[in-house]
């Protein structure tokens, strides 16, 4: 079978669908035709045409067409959605190294921060205040003889 | 010259003719047993006057000061430490140590005679000694049972000897005085 007869075929399934269905009734055409209609009694078709319209059950190839809608429309908007930005996306094509090979060796240990040393000291840190052992007898006596209470 | 180290060579002269003794400078000397001595020393303490015994010290200090070449005061303190131990071995009362506790003096006198129970004889002996030797009073306080005594001023030396009494020892009393307006 050709594409063409193929699309003919098509186009005429379409022609009937189209033809079975009853046009439905809108809100807006039911006011026009009470005003332009002459007064009259009101006929059942008038009530007919403000009741809703029975729905015409979808021929299997609308319900086909829909459930395909459907089924598209759910998968064109995912729940969650994920935003990249162009500068932070990576990018494809660049070779990266191993993680465990990224940093420099030596760097993944302590590193020791420089401390500056102190400076040459210009005199003695501490000083050790003796006075001198007596060298006479006099001063041994002095110091001995001057203790009190305290 | 005066000798810088204690010298025993001729210090006592015995005159047998005589039936007298003379220490060096002249003074007449009399040999006793420690066991005649000690009764004397132990009434004496009992009576509360050793002015006797302190005399007896001041002629050792003068004895040793005798062999100084200046004033004691002006003297190294080996020096007259050095004759006095002399003196005082050479009359047989022991030898002398002494032990500097900061600016506390403390004599130990071994093989010290024993006198009176708390050693107040030799206390005062040693107190008659080195006030000769300082040309100021000096006491002397005993302090445990072992011949070590404390040089104090007089001024001070009942509140030592209150606490040598009450079982403080020299580390203790020691700390217990500090130098006059410190």
């Amino acid at each position: 079978m050709s594409v063409e007869t193929q699309v003919a075929r098509l186009e005429s399934l379409l022609e009937r669908i189209q033809a079975n269905r009853r046009p439905l009734p809108t809100a807006s055409a039911a006011p026009e035709a009470v005003a332009s209609a002459p007064a009259a009694a009101p006929a059942e078709p008038s009530a007919e045409a403000e009741a809703p319209a029975p729905r015409v059950s979808p021929t299997p190839m609308e319900q086909a067409l829909e459930v395909e809608l459907d089924q598209r429309h759910e998968e064109d908007e995912p729940e969650v959605e994920i935003t990249v930005e162009e500068e932070e996306a990576p990018q494809e094509g660049i070779p990266t190294a191993p993680v465990g090979t990224r940093a420099p060796a030596g760097e993944t240990g302590p590193q020791p921060v420089d401390i500056a040393p102190p400076a040459q000291a210009s005199e003695p840190v501490a000083r050790v205040v003796t006075r001198p052992q007596p060298r006479t007898f006099g001063e041994l006596m002095a110091r001995t003889l001057a203790l009190r209470p305290r | 010259m005066a000798q810088t180290s204690f010298d025993p060579g001729g210090f006592f002269e015995f005159d047998l003719r005589r039936g007298a003794v003379t220490s060096r400078g002249g003074g007449r000397v009399l040999v006793l047993s420690d066991a005649v001595v000690a009764p004397l020393v132990a009434a004496a303490v009992e009576g509360g006057d050793l002015t006797a015994v302190r005399k007896l010290g001041r002629q050792l200090g003068e004895a040793a000061t005798a062999a100084l070449a200046g004033p004691a005061a002006d003297t190294p303190v080996e020096e007259v430490l050095g004759q006095a131990a002399g003196v005082l071995s050479l009359f047989g009362w022991g030898r002398l140590g002494v032990e500097r506790w900061g600016d506390a003096l403390v004599a130990k006198l071994d093989d010290l005679p024993r006198l009176d129970d708390e050693h107040l004889g030799i206390a005062a002996l040693l107190g008659g000694l080195f006030s000769s030797l300082a040309a100021e009073e000096v006491a002397c306080v005993p302090v445990g049972d072992s011949g070590t005594f404390l040089l104090v001023d007089p001024s001070v030396a009942q509140k030592v000897w209150k606490w040598s009494r009450g079982g403080d020892d020299v580390a203790a009393i020691v700390g217990r005085l500090a130098p006059e307006g410190a």
